[in-house]
């Protein structure tokens, strides 16, 4: 038996098994900082309004629907909900909703102890039952694309034992279920009442517990939030009111902060960092949860192939596409995990070698022709076009098709796509969350990407006890990911916060990964 | 235009409309892609992907699907986005707003600037002013809106603070402000604008500053204002009618550039997003909005040729 909060296995934040744009954004886990450049001192103020731009438009705040899918989606709904725990800066599980968990039958089973006295905004009390039936709503549905699979597959049972308490039973042993069933997206819980009454209609209508209450969704251009005063988290909630306004184009977006029209922006990409930081504004920047790679469907012809996978990641100059594409803002890498994490060091998929990748592609002996998926955006055109010339430099014909994220997801969703150039394309930062891209029947796993060996030890991961026993079982994950190929990692990306002079940012360690948090932001206007 | 020329103009109108009804629906049954898979995800059960398409009609034979929605459009009734479960007629009505009073906005200023430079530069033709008109307006036409966008907020909003930098204030909330929002944008559409705009009325002056009947008038002894403005502008007209019609159609929809750079909610946003997503019914209903948009802007102008024109009157 083992008591929650505890370490995640490994280095970093827990895994979230977000959705790519959300996780984008909302994981901003520590990172350079000038914070605090021309940032408020003294204590934090209570009241007044934050306008904060960002950089995607709304489409629902209810977490499990399919279409959650941006970063306005997951701040906004942060905001409104709170998760049952949410993933500190240093990795470890926070109490939020739950104030503990307790694994036992050989983590077979998980008791969660609830926080007392805390109310939905609709007035109806937060107790086991709501957690209860949001689980049952997610095992239902089936269509929280941010949720891990195993949620759907391995919960068998969610009993509530007394209003504070609710038993998780698994059909198998899953040592991680906490941080990966318990956090992020799936962790965020509605009230059951406001769900029943809204129906299709939640995510435009949400209720939670959460610090903020939404008073008007206008798709296009914002999202206006109160803060909650029946809220367990009121007292600590410094604004009266944040307004996330949709601002598409990241260069007017600072000039706005500059211009004091917002107070602060979000973006995906770090490219106005340096103007940011030369107007005197406080800029922090954010690595984010995964890097920015290429997903690729291989049950297209010559992707099914693995010296033609071997070849387009050989074929990468991760260098140049940082210092063309990014400005030098980003770590070019090979490693779906971060590189410093005992269960990624050491792994990664082919570096650059153009001539090993001609040789390849000419033992292939067929024509490779290629249609690249982009997002929208500055960076990831020029990093699309930048691969494309590298491709072509080595034999492989491409054209680009630019999207948005929704678009993006949806055409590979539907394998409508040959390959694409994807943010945080692996959406978590552990191995144990990899298994949604990477086992055989994955949520996320785009491509067709089967291989027995992962699915076999990822069941064994589940069942290891702890972090010494998982340690080479997920490097083994890892390797034989990094052998197969099913995404090519290129950039560890980073995001970008920028304010004005009237408010106060937190440092950048005290996000967590799943939280870019509205709660701890205030002003002195 | 008699009444029945009207009459007739109208009724094409609506053959146009309805065309654009069939042709926009079939769009979204030909590209690829199944709506309940993109809305529910991959991995929705048939059970699942049945009741999306009973609740959306989308089980229904494509016949009846556009009766039913068409029966809706006729009631003011656009449907609902599958992905954000918006009323479309709502949003529509929303973007609408910012889109119309954008256009109108730009086309005034255009306007203003562009017909009396371009009747002073053709009176002055090969004069300093001309030429120096005629460099301006190339400099304009070779500058991409994006970038005349971020120096009006640089000058005006940054470096001056007199005018909000992006974002857009319904009129209903407050009008003075609603005019400050769009008057960055207005001026960023307007310069590319009053640029051609200026060089069609230009080469229409010059034309008509040739004919006839104008050296009659200077004859008479009419002064240079009045030969100008009574007897030259008016008949210049036409090609600049045509063009301000096809522009405003254009623009309502087609200002995505401008609405993004500014944050701006309107038509060409909300269809691009629709496009992109495949959500057939928002792409459906803003299509439809803008062709009727083209017909009514079109059908304007054809009434502003008679009343420019008296030959073109009586001709009909």
């Amino acid at each position: 038996m083992r008591t929650l909060p505890f370490p995640r296995l490994g280095r970093g934040p827990a895994a979230v098994a977000a959705v790519s744009a959300a996780a984008l954004l909302s994981s901003a886990c520590g990172g350079g900082s000038d914070a605090g450049a021309g940032a408020p001192g003294g204590d934090p103020r209570r009241g007044g309004t934050i306008q904060v731009g960002m950089p995607f438009d709304v489409q629902t705040l209810d977490p499990t629907a399919p279409n959650f899918a941006s970063a306005m989606d997951y701040t906004a709904a942060r905001a409104v909900m709170d998760p049952l725990f949410a993933v500190g800066g240093d990795g470890s599980l926070v109490p939020q909703l739950a104030l503990g968990a307790t694994a036992s039958d050989g983590n077979k089973t998980f008791t969660v102890k609830l926080r007392e006295g805390v109310k939905f905004s609709d007035g109806t009390p937060f107790d086991a039952a709501a957690v209860a039936a949001h689980y049952q709503d997610i095992k239902d549905k089936k269509t929280c694309l941010g949720c891990a699979p195993r949620l759907m597959s391995l919960v068998s049972a969610i009993t509530p034992a007394d209003p504070h308490t609710v038993v998780f039973t698994l059909s198998a042993p899953w040592a991680q279920f906490p941080e990966v069933g318990l956090t992020g997206i799936a962790g965020l819980i509605p009230s059951p009442t406001a769900k029943r009454s809204a129906g299709d209609a939640f995510g435009r209508n949400p209720v939670g517990t959460g610090a903020f209450k939404v008073t008007e969704i206008v798709p296009g251009d914002h999202v206006t939030l109160v803060r909650s005063e029946t809220s367990w988290l009121a007292d600590r909630t410094h604004p009266d009111k944040v307004v996330l306004k949709v601002m598409l184009d990241t260069q007017t977006a600072v000039q706005s902060v500059q211009a004091g029209t917002i107070d602060m922006m979000v973006a995906s990409q770090p490219n106005q960092a340096k103007q940011a930081k030369s107007a005197g504004l406080q800029v922090q920047l954010n690595e984010g949860l995964s890097p920015d790679g290429i997903i690729m469907n291989m049950t297209r012809p010559g992707l099914d192939d693995i010296r033609v996978r071997q070849a387009l990641s050989m074929a990468i100059d991760r260098n140049a596409i940082n210092k063309v594409a990014y400005n030098g803002d980003t770590k070019p890498t090979t490693a779906f995990l971060a590189e410093n994490d005992p269960e990624q060091q050491g792994i990664g998929v082919p570096d650059y070698n153009p001539d090993k990748a001609k040789q390849l592609l000419a033992e292939y002996g067929k024509p490779v022709k290629l249609e690249l998926n982009t997002l929208q955006g500055s960076n990831y055109v020029a990093a699309t076009q930048l691969i494309q010339q590298q491709w072509k430099a080595v034999g492989i014909e491409s054209t680009i098709k630019t999207n948005t994220a929704v678009g993006i997801m949806q055409d590979v969703l539907q394998r409508n796509y040959d390959v694409s150039f994807s943010p945080a394309f692996v959406a978590t930062t552990t191995v144990d969350g990899t298994e949604v891209a990477f086992a055989s029947s994955g949520r996320r796993n785009l491509g067709g990407y089967a291989n027995k060996a992962n699915d076999e030890l990822f069941a064994q991961l589940g069942a290891a006890g702890d972090a010494a026993a998982a340690l080479p079982i997920a490097r083994q994950i890892l390797t034989n990911a990094s052998t197969d190929i099913p995404s090519i990692p290129v950039v560890r990306k980073t995001g970008m916060f920028a304010a004005g002079p009237k408010v106060h940012l937190p440092a950048a360690d005290a996000y967590g990964v799943d939280a870019f948090s509205l709660v701890d932001l205030w002003t002195t206007q | 235009m008699t009444t029945r020329s009207l009459l007739a103009r109208a009724g094409q109108a609506v053959i146009v409309l309805v065309s654009v009804a069939v042709a926009t629906f079939a769009l979204g049954r030909i590209l690829p892609g199944e709506l309940a898979t993109a809305v529910l995800g991959d991995t929705a059960t048939p059970e699942q992907i049945a009741e999306f398409n009973r609740k959306t009609g989308a089980d229904q034979p494509a016949v009846e699907q556009f009766r039913t929605w068409f029966t809706g459009v006729l009631h003011g009734d656009f449907g609902t986005s599958a992905l954000t479960g918006q009323k479309v007629s709502d949003a529509l009505a929303d973007r609408a707003v910012p889109s119309l009073l954008l256009v109108v906005f730009a086309e005034v200023l255009a306007l203003a600037v562009a017909v009396p430079l371009a009747v002073w530069a053709a009176y002055r033709r090969g004069k300093a002013p001309d030429k120096a008109a005629n460099a301006g307006s190339f400099v304009l036409l070779a500058t991409p809106q994006f970038a005349i966008a971020v120096l009006l907020i640089y000058i005006f909003a940054v470096q001056l603070g007199a005018l909000p930098a992006t974002g857009y204030t319904p009129p209903e909330q407050d009008p003075a402000q609603t005019f400050r929002t769009l008057l960055l944008p207005a001026v960023t559409l307007a310069l590319g604008l009053a640029a051609v705009y200026y060089r069609v009325l230009r080469a229409g002056v010059l034309e008509t500053l040739q004919q006839d009947y104008i050296l009659a008038a200077r004859a008479q002894g009419l002064t240079p204002r009045q030969v100008l403005f009574r007897h030259t502008l008016r008949p210049s007209l036409l090609p600049l009618v045509t063009l301000v019609g096809l522009n405003f159609g254009f623009l309502v929809g087609g200002a995505v550039i401008v609405e993004q750079l500014f944050a701006i909610p309107g038509l060409g946003t909300y269809a691009l997003g629709a496009v992109q997503t495949k959500d057939f019914t928002v792409l459906q209903g803003t299509v439809l909005l803008i062709a009727a948009v083209y017909v009514l802007v079109n059908l304007a102008v054809d009434l502003l040729y008679g009343v420019l024109d008296p030959r073109i009157r009586h001709a009909r």
